[in-house]
């Protein structure tokens, strides 16, 4: 008969322990990831006696956690995919708020230049309104040298963040191979919550970068993160290093470092707020460094352009009114040098057209003696041409309005570069001009019907399309030379006309000969009179019917200061599509990189939204099974405090029956 | 049996009163700021369309401000051509005294005194500033007076030709200004297609008409002389050469006293007794400055001299005088003509613009404004629901076993 003292004794230790297990869960009821424990009862073996088998007590079994692999597999991976867009939606609501704010937008500014602009072509001649314009260009630049200065705050934060994060993975690597380490070594049945610790590391890193775990055979954990980079081997962990992008000091790449060996595994990461910051870089941050460079780009290019095509106030031919976008810094700037390369010749990059600009950088790289350009936003190869064989060299890739300059030196195969045409321009962007006088509102010729005219010719329009001829730069404020157009005799007959210069005497400068015009229509003369007069880099429109003799003068437009011929091309700017191939005008350009991070953080939101009840429902699921509920608990108590004062009665019961035997023989 | 962590259900009722604070202040910025869509990503579609509405409006709002600009330019220098008709009303008139063939030389002299004065105002008006100082008719050289007399005392045009051109619609652009040249300077003396004279030299009086002139061509080939002689039969003639080519265009014709001359679109007739070697000139019409016409007149009346001849030449000056200064006043009625129809012009743009405004501005209410009933109803139910979480979740933390250990 076994015997009732051993059989109370048992009761009394295995609800003692389940009463101090169920404390544990009691104490442990708000720990982030703690699984909540069992003591497991076992009826001990029973005693063969006298043919029957009698109950021999209880004995602890094993104190387990109630957990479930699959659920916890779940937490992770929802865990991932929820931080990752978390991530990525608060970069894209820093970009879409302070691009959108009306009151502080580019929008606002450019509309303010424009205004200012129009001002200036009402009344050209008044200085307020030029400075009003000159400070209005000055805003404008600031306010472009401001948003890229946000943006740039907010890639130092997000590089920063990826920085941190690579050192947390690091040292939640080392982590849970020490784990790993502890629960293979542990004698017999690994401890409950050394595995609920490395559960909890492991959910920790998911949150930052997604990750995949195999177990082995002695219980320890193998951690994969991204696509299958390994950060634990068994006891053995690698560390993640964040550094800087040999291609591009102001971005970061990842590599996986074991300590011997390294490799880059920026690419193959995703999931968590890691995946999360660099897929923001990409999809929101670079693409609006390039709209508003791109923006900044072309503004620059079409008032320089335009304003040298004017005439200042102080009757001077205008120069750029912003930033030359070719100067040898600004081109320079475009291309970063790969700091393995050997070659001498780094090249630098001008813009063409800056309508065919888009949104996108390029690596130039040499291979077997073909230059490969490569769009990164689409990794396609754009254009492949065989390596300059004598330098300098410039060659043009026309699809994208840039024409890449070698300066003289060396190539060697493996070099490349990483070409941004538009990146940095907004920081770039200043100011060229220090008055606003030297706004050229005028145009620098002016045209004139000679009084003793018969005929009913007028001049209907003075175009300038180059400033940089002859014509225009071999005398200041003069025009070399300056011309009469003079209708021929003999009589009756119209359409022929001579060219005189004026500037000493009347010499001829094309004698008659020329027919073509045709009365009552638009001629432009120049182009009929053809070379050299059509290259002079202006052209006279001469309409009705002039009569033998009738002269046009054609001068340097010295004291034209209420002329706004200029301006009013200046003012037509703001609706004209000077970017995407023609379709888009400076404000729509930027309004699209607003609609587009709008878009992208709208479906983002919505994305987020929906991971995060992913995920709520995924620890639903897991603290459903694992987590500890206190009423439970608290029946628990009660239950086992009751078994434990049963089992004292037994031991009570177990003394009484022993006294009743002593009594007895006494 | 669905079995449910105390932590769980802290978390999830936690979790809904966040869901409803998120939602509760959401719409609570969109009551304080009245905007529907606070940040582009609340309707990238709308937050694209109020940016293109906001230039847009900004834009017509500039053509109006614009247009104010122009249309007080334009009214400046209408106001300033008010003046210069009146001003040329009376030199009409003076001009017919002039042509009364019974006044002698001193009435002539005090219709001169009054001509030159009323040729001071005009030329006073013509040099008009605006506000800034500018000058109203010297095109683009606002800063240079654009009339005045040089040491020959002929009037000189020192401005240039341009005209400002202002924007006052995407498709409208109308002038600020108009240049001097353009209203004082290119007017055709004589008919518009020709003008004529007498040789001050004649010792006949014949007088010209001013004539007419039938195209085609459209002008004159060249200036003509009408030369008198006489025939063989001691009758006056009159022959006409072509000044440039040097040919005879009409041979020697005997002259009856009215009778019209013709020839090449020309018809003039001429009256009065020409002497041998008498000259008449017809020149195509040019541009002479409305100055200029009357300083010719000024001219002919201090040269008057009283006599058949002296009579007869400044009756062919004032001829031409008076059909010149025809042509003047049809110019100035042209150029306030296009200024009252550029002042249409703006009005209508004006409006039109400023419709275009109102549509767009509905049109960004639309997008951009919240509906505030709408609005206010979800706030309210919004603060119900997340009164009701928060009293049943301190209802359901207060449940706990342990309270009646």
């Amino acid at each position: 008969m076994p015997s009732l003292f051993g059989i109370g004794v048992s009761g009394l230790l295995s609800n003692q322990a389940s009463l101090s297990t169920t404390s544990h869960n009691i104490a442990n009821a708000n720990v982030e990831g703690y699984s909540r424990q069992r003591a497991q009862h076992i009826n001990r073996n029973p005693e063969f006696i006298g043919g029957n088998y009698f109950g021999n007590g209880v004995e602890i079994g094993r104190v387990t956690r109630i957990f479930e692999q699959t659920r916890q597999l779940e937490v992770q991976s929802s865990t991932s995919s929820f931080m990752e867009l978390e991530a990525y939606l608060s970069q894209a609501n820093r970009v879409d708020e302070f691009f959108a704010d009306s009151q502080n937008g580019l929008n606002n500014s450019l509309q303010t230049f424009f205004s200012a602009i129009q001002n200036v072509s009402n009344d050209p001649s008044s200085t307020t309104a030029r400075q009003v314009m000159f400070e209005q260009s000055q805003s404008l630049v600031s306010k472009f040298d401001s948003i890229y200065n946000q943006l740039e705050a907010q890639s130092n934060q997000i590089n920063q963040s990826i920085d941190d994060i690579a050192q947390e993975i690091t040292s939640l690597g080392k982590s849970i191979a020490l784990l790993n380490s502890q629960i293979a070594g542990s004698a017999g049945q690994a401890a409950p919550d050394l595995l609920d610790q490395r559960d909890a590391a492991i959910t920790r890193l998911s949150e930052l970068v997604s990750v995949q775990t195999v177990e082995q055979s002695d219980g320890s954990y193998n951690v994969f993160v991204g696509s299958g980079q390994s950060l634990v081997v068994g006891s053995l962990s690698n560390s993640v290093v964040s550094s800087q992008n040999p291609q591009d000091p102001k971005s970061r790449i990842l590599s996986l470092s074991s300590g011997i060996s390294s490799i880059e595994i920026t690419n193959n990461i995703s999931g968590g707020v890691l995946g999360g910051l660099l897929a923001a870089n990409t999809d929101i941050m670079e693409p609006a460094y390039n709209t508003l460079g791109r923006v900044a780009l072309s503004i620059a290019d079409s008032f320089n352009a335009q304003n040298s095509l004017g005439m200042d106030l102080n009757n001077n031919l205008g120069g750029d009114l912003f930033t030359d976008i070719n100067s040898p810094a600004v081109a320079a700037s475009r291309v970063i040098s790969h700091v393995s390369n050997t070659g001498t010749s780094v090249p630098t990059v001008t813009i063409d057209n800056p309508s065919l600009l888009t949104n996108s950088n390029y690596t130039l790289f040499l291979q077997g003696g073909n230059f490969q350009l490569v769009d990164q936003t689409t990794n396609s190869t754009v254009s492949t041409f065989a390596a300059p064989g004598t330098l300098p060299a410039n060659v043009a890739i026309a699809s994208l309005g840039i024409t890449i300059n070698f300066p003289a030196g060396t190539f060697v195969n493996g070099d490349s570069y990483d070409i941004q045409p538009t990146k940095n321009f907004s920081r770039e962007l200043s100011l060229a001009i220090t008055s606003g006088e030297q706004i050229a509102a005028a145009s620098p010729v002016r045209g004139e019907e000679v009084q003793s005219n018969i005929g009913s010719g007028v001049i209907t329009g003075i175009s300038v399309t180059d400033t940089t001829t002859s014509q225009f730069t071999s005398a200041a404020n003069d025009l070399s030379p300056p011309i009469r157009i003079q209708f021929d005799t003999p009589p009756g007959v119209v359409g022929e006309f001579s060219i005189y210069d004026m500037s000493s005497g009347s010499a001829v400068l094309l004698a008659g000969g020329i027919s073509g015009y045709v009365p009552n229509q638009d001629n432009n003369m120049l182009a009929l009179a053809g070379a050299p007069y059509d290259a002079y880099g202006y052209e006279i429109t001469i309409n009705g019917d002039p009569q033998p003799n009738d002269q046009f003068d054609i001068n340097y437009n010295n004291n034209g200061g209420g002329d706004n011929s200029n301006a009013a091309i200046f003012a037509e700017l703001q609706s004209l599509g000077v970017l995407d191939n023609g379709n888009s005008s400076f404000q729509q350009a930027f309004s699209q990189i607003l609609g587009t991070v709008g878009v992208k953080a709208q479906a983002a939101q919505i994305q987020r939204d929906a991971a995060e009840s992913i995920l709520f429902q995924a620890k639903e699921r897991k603290a459903s099974l694992s987590g500890v509920n206190l009423d439970e608990e608290a029946a628990n108590l009660i239950k086992f405090q009751q078994a434990y004062e049963a089992s004292a009665q037994v031991i009570n019961i177990a003394r009484s029956l022993f006294q009743t035997v002593l009594d007895s023989v006494r | 049996m669905m079995r449910i962590s105390t932590t769980q259900m802290t978390n999830s009722g936690v979790r809904q009163m966040l869901l409803r604070q998120a939602e509760l202040q959401h719409t609570q910025l969109q009551l304080s700021t009245q905007k529907r869509i606070l940040k582009a990503s609340d309707d990238p579609v709308g937050a694209t369309a109020i940016n293109a509405l906001t230039a847009e409006i900004s834009k017509l709002e500039q053509y109006n401000a614009n247009a104010d600009s122009v249309k007080a330019s334009n009214e400046l220098e209408e106001s300033v051509l008010a003046g210069a008709t009146d001003v040329l009303f009376r030199m009409r008139e003076l001009a017919v005294s002039l042509g009364n063939g019974s006044y002698d030389e001193s009435e002539f002299d005090s219709i001169g005194v009054e001509l030159k004065q009323r040729l001071d105002e005009l030329v006073g008006l013509a040099n008009s500033q605006d506000a800034n100082g500018n000058y109203l008719f010297s095109g683009g050289q606002v800063k240079v007076k654009p009339f005045t007399v040089d040491s020959a005392g002929n009037y000189q045009f020192n401005g240039d030709q341009s005209q400002r051109m202002v924007r006052i619609s995407s498709g409208v652009v109308v002038p600020a200004s108009d240049s001097g040249f353009d209203v004082f300077v290119k007017i055709k003396d004589g008919n518009g297609k020709f003008a004529v004279s007498s040789n001050s030299a004649n010792t006949g009086n014949a007088t010209i008409s001013p004539g007419s002139y039938q195209a085609p061509p459209d002008y004159l080939a060249e200036p003509y002389t009408v030369a008198f002689g006489l025939n063989a039969s001691n009758q006056t003639t009159y022959t006409v050469t072509g000044d440039t080519s040097g040919t005879t265009i009409v041979p020697a014709t005997v002259y009856n006293e009215g009778e019209a001359i013709s020839f090449n679109g020309v018809t003039v007739s001429v009256d009065g007794e020409p002497q041998v070697g008498d000259e008449l000139n017809i020149k195509p019409s040019s541009s002479v400055s409305l100055f200029d016409t009357v300083k010719t007149a000024l001219d002919g009346i201090e040269s008057f001299q009283d006599g058949g001849a002296g009579r007869a030449h400044f009756t062919n000056i004032i001829t031409n005088f008076q059909e010149s200064l025809d042509r003047a006043m049809d110019n100035t009625d042209l150029s306030r003509g296009k200024i009252g129809a550029r002042l249409n012009t703006i009005d209508s743009e004006v409006d039109t613009n400023l419709s275009l405004i109102v549509s767009n501005k509905g049109s960004l209410s639309d997008i951009r404004d919240l509906d505030f009933v709408e609005a206010s109803t979800r706030f309210s139910q919004q603060l119900t629901v997340l009164e009701a979480a928060q009293t049943s979740f301190v209802r359901v933390q207060s449940l706990s076993l342990f309270n009646f250990l």
